[in-house]
């Protein structure tokens, strides 16, 4: 029984690849329906957006790619969501080029399909610029030197929600989906600290302590964390009528219950083996 | 030297400085230069990121010229390289058509709209077809190949409307639906990207696995907490605790209360030290740089 | 189901599964997959650079479009000639009379325009140099930008954040303020190096490595969690594309990448008995 336990580490590692595919795997296709409580930071960040004056114009900014889409984007469809029922107009940049797609698909799907909002009048999708938080401090100063047309590439002044929007002063709240470097840290940093603009941010699980102090210090209003986050987010707007039914993330739970159950257990596991080891060499 | 180092170092001071004061002083010269600055700073990433393109471009066409160890595999990293090229600056794709008349028999068009853009209900005023006749009506489907907006017009003109056929313009085409770059960006980047951080997923569980032991005081807590955090996050959390009443005494024991209450307060005393630790470190290493004590980036010590 | 998209699905899962394979064991379709997606990311990133700031704001600004070229005289008359040749290379991407958009014309763009160069200059052993200039710029703005942005964000903030009322709020909400202050400020004691931690400084930093314990163990908790979550997507993504209307794709292509692995293997197993 010992030399079983001192040699299970020696176990090729490809069948814990295999175990790990087929505990994420199985859920999906056969779903458990475990249920999503809703945890204080993300009420927090629910309640900040749901706070929003109708007249405030509010910037949402893509900050994430297709490698943390599974992440964020179910978080931005639910923040849009919400946004859109409140009857809030938004404008969308992208630090991230990658985030150009993100906007695009999410506006699609919701503004388009959901709602059937104008283009121009209810959101306008301003599209991405390269330089990092040069970007932000640029536009903290004026969005047209930075922004000189759209996504689609029509002229800034032609676009009606654009209208009289000199600088981020303009914009009521600022909501920052982030994956990394640019992100919330930098939209704290050059926009909502410096202009006092209430802000709130959804970020992939590997970010979340990173931002959280900013959270703590009350620089921004709740944090909607990596895709249990998300799927908080989307039982709130559930439970407050915003939406019928949960989205993506809410589905992904069960897998990723049952992926983080095996993945303690094998610490566990490891650890039994390392210590019959370690009794094995005190032993001799 | 002095175009190489001192010119240089000054470039540093004079921006660096000046940037700095902007923060304080909003009036000119340092607002106006604050504004275009920025946009120089922006200019130049994207050269940055120019450049790193023709840098692979060289690297592999190199390796390739050398035939050099698994030199077949630069020619596909060159292939996928120039396609993408060609999607981004040659073929573009995106076409759409603008109805400029709708004709004699307008039910007909309509119709032919409707089931070529899939509208619901047959409806002409649908969100897909904005009106303004006058500049023409841009009929919101695209297509890759010109030959299939051309069949589309073709049937409009046959039953009465005039149709144009163009494209989307140069900057749009990036993201727009059914241009070539769009194809590539969904189906070549997007899930060649996702699946490499993926892949992570399984090395995390094996290093957990092999890695991860208890051999002092400092890893049990690390993995105390980990593990409390890990589980309490998800649905399955609540689930194992459910039995504990939420009023009673012992409900700081339901793993998704004690994971919030670590998360909210040993959890971020440690990352707010960290962040103030870093925050020290970066107002430093930037001050040294503007002065031009710290010349690493001229590749100095 | 358009053709281009059955044959995106194809594509998307046949390189996701090409990717997955390196867990079987390094192969040739992981390496397709991985120099595709070196080429294609290197040119994606330089393409959308050109076309998201490159053209519209410095080319924009350079030239941007007028109405009566004819009314152009001195030296702008020169300035819109040479714009006339990348109009006569590729009058689709520039278009006659100047990039459209809404910018005014700003000469001193040219400079950024020759920092920009300088640092494609980098390519050529030569006049390497020149590219220290353009990143001199970028250093300084970065360095000018991050002094006061982590100041006072993370550091003065972070600090005003830790000033937190231990009595008048009840029991509860004092203990967690005093977790918050003890562990923030025994972290920071923690990251002073200059005095060697011995004794009550000791003490204090040794509490400090317990709470960044907790910190790195909640790290952990959620580099896991994110890890596994971009699993689910790509998982999601293959289950989609195994459905009829897609032609079973996933099924297919995994059947075709195990027997040509599996092949493969036999082969080499051969070669090596031989």
């Amino acid at each position: 029984m010992s030399k079983f336990l001192e040699n299970l580490d020696k176990i090729d590692r490809r069948y814990i690849f295999l175990i790990i595919a087929i505990v994420v795997m199985l859920p999906l296709i056969f779903p458990l329906g475990l249920p999503v409580e809703p945890t204080n930071l993300t009420i927090d960040a629910f309640d900040a957006v749901n706070k929003i004056p109708k007249d405030d114009k509010v910037l949402v900014s893509f900050d994430y790619g297709p490698s943390t889409k599974p992440e964020i984007h179910p978080m931005a469809i639910a923040v849009l969501r919400h946004l859109f029922t409140n009857g809030n107009r938004v404008i969308i940049t992208c630090l991230w080029p990658d985030g150009l797609f993100m906007a695009r698909d999410a506006l699609e799907q919701v503004a388009h399909k959901e709602f059937d909002l104008k283009y121009g009048v209810d959101y306008v999708n301003l599209g991405y610029r390269p330089g990092n938080e040069a970007v932000i401090k640029g536009i903290t100063r004026s969005f047209p030197a930075n922004f000189t047309v759209d996504s689609k590439g029509t002229e800034i002044k032609k676009i009606p929600l654009m209208d009289g929007m000199q600088s981020l002063k303009d914009v009521g709240f600022i909501f920052s989906l982030s994956a990394g470097y640019p992100g919330s840290k930098e939209w704290v940093q050059y926009a909502s600290d410096p202009l006092k603009i209430t802000s709130s941010t959804g970020v992939t699980s590997i970010q979340v302590n990173e931002i959280l102090p900013f959270v703590k210090s009350e620089q921004l209003n709740g944090i909607v964390a990596g895709m249990p986050g998300a799927a908080e987010y989307e039982q709130l707007l559930v439970k407050n009528g915003i939406h019928p039914t949960i989205g993506t993330a809410g589905k992904s739970m069960d897998a990723q219950s049952i992926a983080h159950l095996v993945i303690v257990l094998f610490i566990i596991i490891g650890n039994i083996s390392y210590f019959a080891k370690r009794k094995k060499e005190k032993k001799y | 030297m002095i175009l190489k180092r001192y010119i240089p170092l000054a470039i540093v001071f004079i921006v660096g400085m000046t940037m700095l004061a902007s923060w304080f002083i909003p009036h000119a010269p340092f607002g106006a230069f604050e504004i275009h600055a920025t946009q120089w700073f922006d200019i130049i990433a994207s050269f940055a990121m120019i450049l790193g393109a023709l840098n692979l471009l060289k690297v592999h066409s190199l390796k390739l010229i050398h035939k050099k160890l698994n030199w077949q595999y630069s020619l596909i990293a060159i292939l996928g390289f120039f396609l993408t090229l060609t999607f981004g600056f040659i073929m573009k794709g995106g076409h759409y058509l603008v109805l400029t008349d709708v004709g004699n028999t307008p039910d007909a068009v309509v119709q032919e709209i409707s089931t070529e853009l899939q509208l619901k209900n047959n409806v002409a005023n649908n969100l897909y077809i904005t009106p303004k006749i006058e500049e023409g009506i841009e009929l919101k489907k695209y297509y890759y190949t010109q030959n299939s907006a051309i069949d589309f017009k073709n049937r409009l003109e046959n039953v009465g409307a005039i149709a144009e056929v163009k494209e989307v313009v140069w900057g749009s085409h990036l993201q727009a639906d059914n241009t070539f770059f769009s194809w590539l960006f969904r189906n070549i980047f997007t899930s060649l990207s996702a699946t490499m951080f993926a892949l992570l997923a399984f090395f995390v569980a094996s290093a957990s696995y092999r890695a991860f032991k208890v051999r002092n005081m400092e890893a049990t807590i690390l993995l105390v907490a980990g593990v409390i955090i890990m589980i309490g996050r998800v649905p399955l959390g609540v689930f194992i605790t459910n039995w504990i009443p939420k009023d009673s005494f012992f409900s700081f024991l339901r793993l998704e209360i004690l994971q919030e209450w670590i998360y909210q307060f040993p959890n971020a005393a440690g990352a707010r030290a960290i962040m103030i630790g870093i925050g020290l470190g970066i107002v430093g290493t930037s001050l040294r740089v503007i002065l031009g004590i710290e010349k690493s980036f001229l590749g100095e010590k | 189901m358009s053709f281009g998209n059955i044959l995106g699905a194809w594509v998307t899962v046949f390189l996701t599964l090409a990717i997955l394979s390196y867990l079987y064991k390094d192969n040739p379709f992981y390496k397709i997959a991985e120099h595709l997606y070196v080429g294609v990311s290197a040119a994606y990133w330089g393409t959308i650079a050109f076309w998201n700031q490159v053209w519209p704001n410095l080319f924009g600004r350079l030239w941007p479009h007028i109405d009566n070229p004819e009314s152009l005289n001195g030296f702008n008359k020169f300035w819109y000639k040479l714009y006339n040749g990348f109009h006569w290379l590729n009058g689709s991407m520039f278009p006659e009379n100047g990039i459209p958009g809404d910018q005014t014309q700003n000469l001193w763009y040219i400079v950024a325009l020759f920092l920009g160069l300088f640092m494609l200059a980098r390519l050529i052993p030569s006049i390497n140099w020149l590219g220290r200039w353009s990143l001199a710029y970028v250093v300084g703005m970065a360095a000018g930008l991050r002094i006061f942005g982590f100041m006072s964000s993370n550091v003065i903030a972070q600090i005003h954040g830790s000033i937190l009322p231990l009595w008048g709020h009840g029991l509860g909400s004092a203990l967690n303020n005093l977790v918050l202050i003890v562990g923030t400020v025994s972290g920071l004691f923690f990251f002073f190096f200059s005095v060697e931690h011995k004794g009550i400084f000791g003490k204090i930093s040794r509490v400090g490595i317990y709470f960044l314990m907790i910190s790195f163990g909640a790290s952990f908790g959620f580099a896991i969690m994110g890890r596994i979550s971009l699993l689910i997507g790509r998982f999601n993504k293959l289950i989609e594309y195994s459905s009829s209307q897609y032609g079973y794709a996933t099924f297919i292509l995994l059947a075709v990448m195990v027997i040509t692995l599996l092949v493969l293997n036999i082969g080499k197993k051969e070669e090596e008995v031989e």
